[in-house]
């Protein structure tokens, strides 16, 4: 092998390695820096923090959660929230946020890509809903 | 291949053998960066979380909350029968194994200097006790006291007593 052809196979390899590594640095930003990521998480540490404000009412309560959460999807169980971009079944990333209840206490139900989701609590049961319409 | 030639290719086998070294470093620190940046943006104070968490002890009556006979549930008002080790398991019980990587509490009242701890308290704290004034319904009357409650935040592993 010459040293022209030599010196061409490495500045390719050059080139390749430099692509490759600016792709992955672009696909790593991307993916973790997405606003979709940042909500679901604020939205799953406010849902977790409902719950426990929930628990704490000795009475029932229905309480709206601000925000457009038409994006995504949440489901709520006994022991954590979690968000779900989009349709849950097709996002690899869910965000989740634990909680401990007291005995006797459930929370259970999801919620799919609606605008408007309240947790509702009756008794000891704690339910995420779709807000009823005024 | 000319002397030079292997010595052109050795040399820049050992370059890309360092080079893969320092970008591997370096992609790692900013993968990173970026996870850190994402926690700074959406951190939430432990005191605030703590706060909401705490609130049970107090206004729940599943929990420690004064209720009458009628069914009025007494916020802020400790009924001291209820102030027991089982009935804290009830309000508030970590995994047995793991609870120690989420918060934890020691509740204490201290004109009675009586308190309770959760299941994997361990007196890990890192900032000032919450304080709720509240009343203690000793089955007779109210009495006025303070409810102080120690926080533990989440800890890596059961912290092991020295000397043993």
């Amino acid at each position: 092998m010459n040293k022209k052809a030599a010196s061409i196979i490495l500045m390719l390899f050059e080139v390749i390695v430099v692509i490759v590594v600016v792709g992955i640095a672009l696909t790593v930003a991307t993916r973790l820096g997405k606003p979709e990521t940042i909500n679901k998480i604020t939205a799953a540490e406010d849902l977790a923090m409902m719950v426990n404000t929930l628990v704490a009412l000795p009475g029932d309560a229905l309480v709206e959660y601000p925000r457009n959460m038409s994006l995504y999807s949440l489901v709520l169980t006994s022991q954590k929230v979690t968000i779900y971009e989009g349709d849950q079944t097709k996002d690899r990333d869910p965000v989740s946020r634990p909680f401990i209840l007291p005995q006797g206490y459930t929370a259970t139900k999801f919620v799919k890509q609606k605008a408007s989701v309240c947790l509702q609590k009756e008794g000891k049961t704690i339910v995420i809903v779709e807000c009823p319409k005024p | 291949m000319s002397d030079n030639d292997v010595f052109e290719v050795g040399r820049k086998t050992i370059y890309w053998m360092i080079a893969s070294f320092i970008i591997g470093v370096l992609m790692i620190a900013f993968v990173i960066f970026i996870v850190g940046y994402q926690g700074k943006l959406t951190a939430v104070p432990g005191e605030l979380k703590t706060g909401f968490i705490t609130l049970r002890f107090v206004t729940n009556p599943d929990c420690f909350a004064y209720q009458d006979a009628t069914g009025r549930t007494f916020p802020y008002t400790i009924d001291l029968s209820k102030f027991t080790k089982e009935r804290m398991n009830l309000c508030y019980l970590t995994d047995p194994e793991k609870g120690y990587n989420t918060f934890n509490f020691k509740l204490t009242l201290h004109g009675r200097d009586m308190s309770l701890a959760t299941n994997n308290f361990f007196n890990v704290v890192y900032y000032s006790p919450l304080g709720y004034a509240v009343l203690i319904w000793d089955g007779e009357k109210f009495i006025r006291d303070d409810l102080l409650i120690e926080v533990q935040e989440s800890i890596s592993s059961i912290p092991t007593m020295k000397g043993s």
